[in-house]
């Protein structure tokens, strides 16, 4: 009966770790996260540099959310999600006055010798997109919004296509005072919450947790006394 | 350090060329890395997926010039929020690293040329391109740049059959800043690598 080596045993051995490394090599080039439609929510968070939000006391908030839609359809694809606009304009009022802005209801009050200075004041503006093409996202809304967006300064070296139909609730934070004086919208600071369209029985608890966490990622934002 | 990569580089090239055909030593590795510095900021987390490919040609009983090239993946499930210059992002991320390496190699080998157990130090010169990717919601951003390397490794041969060794080594890998991250940050990445695996040799030990 042969005797198998010293060195040929040796080599049996490395077979079995051989395999296992191969596995491995495979196995870790394709881990699934198991991700959900919740998962592909997205939270942004701009403002403009230089800014002292501590000059601002005040806040304004019109009472209607602006839906914005492209394509050749006159029909607003957003037209069922005025149900979440009550919800979303109380939890932006909230988290606002949670961070010490005040809201002013009459407008009429601000002004140059009226209760309220209009350079502490910034207006909420709450809008929402949506698209349901294949394309580049942030080429599309960019002119949508003034020229603004929050990703300025920070252009992704490369946004893949995509062919989802997404959803986005913007909150745009303006300078009322300097937006009067200039003729001009002069935000200072945005929020963008934005995903894939999912079921009504998720959207309400997604819209608020995306509200929350915008306000939460901007430290900075808090009014003066 | 341009002078002392060219150096290397000639040193190697002219060198391996001029010895004989049958002094050879290639192989394969399963390398696993763990990331330092910047590069940990973004993934803490150890890659297991990995691989690398190396030739090698004895100079003397105790050095041998080459080549190798290798492959690294890491990738993370995140919340973190990710802070940028004026504002952030957040939500569920996935945090992507590939680093392709291709580097020159010298090593000096300790032991006797008739030895079972050779351990070796070397060093490794040359160029990582290290694409760090970020998915997020819907978008995936890619920052692809060059790094020029330099490798320091320690490690060791050990005979399993006539003419096959376990090769297992330690580098730590460092590309030198050539821009910055997405986020806007110097784009220097570290990372320690411990890599297993067989050598093949021809005509020497």
């Amino acid at each position: 009966m042969k005797v198998l080596s010293k060195k040929s045993l040796r080599r049996l051995a490395i077979m079995p770790v051989l395999v296992l490394v191969a596995g491995l090599v495979i196995g870790g080039c394709y881990e699934d996260y198991g991700l959900t439609i919740q998962d592909y929510d997205a939270y942004v968070t701009g403002y403009v540099g230089g800014t002292n939000f501590s000059a601002y006391k005040y806040f304004v908030m019109p009472d209607t959310i602006m839906h914005i839609f492209g394509g050749t359809s006159l029909t607003d694809p957003l037209a069922g999600a005025r149900i979440y606009d009550k919800q979303i304009l109380s939890l932006t009022a909230s988290n606002l006055q949670a961070r010490g802005f005040v809201r002013i209801t009459d407008t009429t009050q601000i002004g140059v010798g009226k209760p309220y200075d209009p350079n502490k004041v910034l207006v909420a503006l709450i809008g929402q997109f949506s698209t349901d093409h294949t394309g580049y996202y942030y080429d599309y809304w960019y002119g949508y919004w003034g020229g603004y967006y929050p990703w300025y300064g920070y252009p992704p070296a490369y946004v893949s296509t995509y062919s989802y139909t997404t959803g986005s609730n913007v909150t745009e934070l303006v300078d009322y005072g300097k937006s009067n004086s200039q003729k001009r919208p002069n935000p200072v600071w945005v929020g963008i919450i934005t995903g894939l369209t999912g079921t009504p029985s998720t959207t309400q608890s997604r819209l608020a947790t995306g509200i929350n966490r915008t306000y939460e990622q901007s430290p900075y934002l808090f009014a003066g006394q | 350090m341009l002078k002392i990569l060219k150096t290397f580089v000639l040193a190697v090239l002219f060198t391996a060329a001029a010895v004989a055909q049958n002094q050879q030593l290639s192989g394969v590795s399963w390398n696993i890395g763990f990331p330092t510095g910047q590069m940990a900021s973004y993934i803490d987390k150890t890659s297991y997926g990995g691989f690398g490919f190396e030739f090698n040609r004895m100079v003397n009983d105790n050095v041998s010039l080459g080549a190798n090239f290798s492959w690294n993946y890491w990738s993370e499930l995140s919340q973190d929020i990710i802070n940028l210059n004026n504002g952030a992002v957040s939500g569920t991320q996935i945090r992507y690293y590939n680093s392709f390496v291709m580097l020159l190699n010298a090593r000096y080998y300790l032991s006797e040329k008739s030895a079972e157990f050779k351990p070796y130090a070397g060093l490794n010169v040359g160029a990582y391109d290290i694409l760090q990717r970020l998915d997020i919601g819907v978008y995936t951003l890619d920052n692809n740049h060059w790094h020029f390397g330099l490798t320091p490794e320690a490690g060791f041969l050990m005979e399993i059959s006539r003419g096959t060794y376990l090769n297992t080594n330690v580098r730590y890998n460092y590309a030198f800043s050539s821009g910055t991250t997405y986020s806007g940050a110097d784009n220097t990445m570290a990372y320690w690598g411990i890599n297993l695996g067989l050598i093949w040799a021809t005509g020497w030990f």
